[in-house]
């Protein structure tokens, strides 16, 4: 063994590296987005604590103590909670179901009423007038359910003055909405996102496959023949639709295998599946984009992470933990629309023409029809179609 | 075969039976359902001639269409290419290999740093050079030296 080849080989590979720009990602934008992503994600990176949007619906009627008032104030001034006030409890409950706010409290008539008997004689539950707050959580969030319930009966307790330590006060919390949440297990509140996370993929293989046949020679073989550039996309963008319209399924039969059994009807589940298959355009699009960054297929598979990981954290099931500001980023990703029309759909229980899920259908399809568009263009302009 | 006669719209009955026949002069149909990336280098050159021609065209441009071959396969795709000139296909080739045009082409262009130095039937270019075959024709017109390519 000689010392002089193994340093040619060693100055080979360091000049290779540097020479190609994919591989530079891998080795130092990769890290740095997947940190960046996986920290907004799961440890709410510059956003402090979330934000939950509760609405209420006021029915306190005794305004001389006006202790629902003082509860609002003290919801208010966790800087957790953000109230929307709401005249009935209708409104609120249609504003719940497209997924404006997470939960809503009903503030019962009797509550001041309620609280001013536990203040005259805490000691005394004979003399007290009981009443119950309702609360209604957003079935398809997990940290609506788990999350609100505990905010709200903490700072119930601090507004009645009472030691953490004491059983009861003259107001109990019912969660009113959670007749069904015994049904739904952690599945149930990914698998909206799983649908979507699967499609993120094609990215990759898109990026890839160009790239492929950039280096194989299938692209010139293709470009001598008749086929035009239209028929070449279109044939292209099938292709990957099909898959995508596969793998919706197989997310599918996998989930539903698992225990995934959302109360809906066929027709929910047809336009999930023109959901993703919308989807799949922006994935096209994004794949495509890749494949004129990479100079070969390895390298494609490396930048199309560029493009998979905010998608992957920002919009799919991983969106539960987001943090505020990771939740504004996520409205910048196709797949976060994508995300929450199935989550109304098959967990909030709107319909397919409800407001919100047309809404993101609506952007979904902007989004992935541009994101096409711009890919289709930018390939061509480096690379002959 | 099937994806680039697609490609060229040729009538699926009518590209099944290119398609085998193609196979059975380029000496590849027991290797039809092999996958062509685990092919030598000769029978890719062989394969890539069968896509050049699927279509059936009038005129093909063959870049180097033996190179890297067994004599054998290049003898049966020189058949072949023989073949096609009975059918009056006109083929445009590229080789350096002297025999191959002297064989095959009624007419030989040299081309020299991208100039068209000479042209003619074999027999023309021979005689007017007054050398044995092409290959001295070539030599004497171009020069000894080895040059890059």
């Amino acid at each position: 063994m000689k010392a002089q080849r193994i340093l040619a080989l060693t100055k080979k590979e360091i000049k290779k590296t540097i020479r190609e720009p994919a591989v530079l990602f891998m080795i130092f934008i990769f890290p740095i987005v997947f940190v960046f992503a996986f920290g907004a994600s799961f440890g709410g990176v510059g956003a402090g604590q979330p934000l939950y949007n509760v609405g209420v619906v006021n029915l306190d009627q005794d305004n001389s103590v006006n202790a629902s008032q003082t509860l609002l104030t003290a919801l208010s001034d966790t800087k957790i909670i953000n109230l929307h006030l709401y005249n009935d409890n209708q409104t609120a409950q249609n504003a719940l179901s497209q997924g404006s706010i997470q939960a809503i409290m009903i503030i019962p008539v009797d509550f001041s009423q309620s609280y001013g008997s536990y203040q005259a004689a805490p000691g005394n539950p004979n003399v007290w007038t009981n009443a119950t707050i309702s609360l209604y959580l957003d079935k398809g969030s997990i940290t609506a359910t788990q999350a609100i319930p505990p905010i709200i009966q903490q700072t119930l307790t601090a507004i009645a003055g009472q030691a953490q330590q004491t059983p009861q006060n003259s107001f109990q919390l019912q969660i009113a909405s959670l007749v069904n949440v015994e049904a739904h297990s952690a599945l149930d509140f990914i698998a909206p996102g799983m649908f979507t996370f699967a499609s993120i993929f094609l990215i990759m293989m898109v990026g890839q496959s160009f790239a492929n046949d950039r280096e194989n020679g299938m692209m010139k073989r293709i470009r001598i023949t008749p086929t035009t550039p239209t028929e070449f996309m279109t044939g292209q963008v099938l292709s990957y639709m099909g898959i995508a319209l596969i793998q919706a399924t197989l997310v599918f039969v996998m989930t539903y295998a698992l225990g995934f059994r959302p109360n809906v009807d066929g027709s929910v589940y047809a336009f999930a599946f023109i959901l993703v298959l919308v989807f799949s355009l922006s994935n096209v699009g994004f794949g495509l984009i890749t494949a004129t960054l990479a100079k070969s297929a390895s390298a494609a598979t490396g930048l199309s992470f560029l493009f998979v990981l905010p998608q992957l954290f920002l919009g799919t099931f991983v969106g539960a933990s987001l943090s505020s500001s990771a939740q504004v980023a996520g409205k910048f990703v196709p797949s976060y629309y994508v995300t929450d029309a199935l989550t109304s759909l098959f967990l909030r229980g709107a319909s397919i023409a409800s407001p919100a899920v047309l809404l993101d259908l609506a952007a979904v399809s902007i989004s992935c029809v541009a994101i096409l568009g711009i890919g289709i263009a930018l390939y061509a302009k480096y690379y002959k179609i | 075969m099937d994806l680039f006669g697609d490609l060229y719209a040729v009538d699926k009955a009518q590209l099944v039976t290119r398609r085998e026949n193609l196979l059975d002069k380029m000496g590849l149909s027991e290797d039809a359902k092999r996958r062509a990336g685990k092919y030598s280098g000769g029978m890719k050159r062989r394969l890539s001639l069968i896509l050049a021609l699927i279509n059936d065209p009038q005129i093909a441009f063959l870049d180097e269409p033996t190179v890297a071959m067994d004599p054998q396969s290049r003898h049966s795709v020189w058949d072949f290419l023989k073949e096609l000139k009975k059918e009056n296909k006109t083929i445009i080739l590229t080789t350096h290999y002297m025999e191959e045009a002297e064989e095959l082409c009624d007419r030989v262009g040299i081309i020299d740093h991208g100039k068209l130095i000479a042209l003619g039937t074999p027999k023309e270019l021979v005689s007017q050079n007054q050398v044995k075959n092409l290959e001295e024709v070539f030599i004497k017109l171009t020069g000894r030296k080895i040059r890059e390519e």
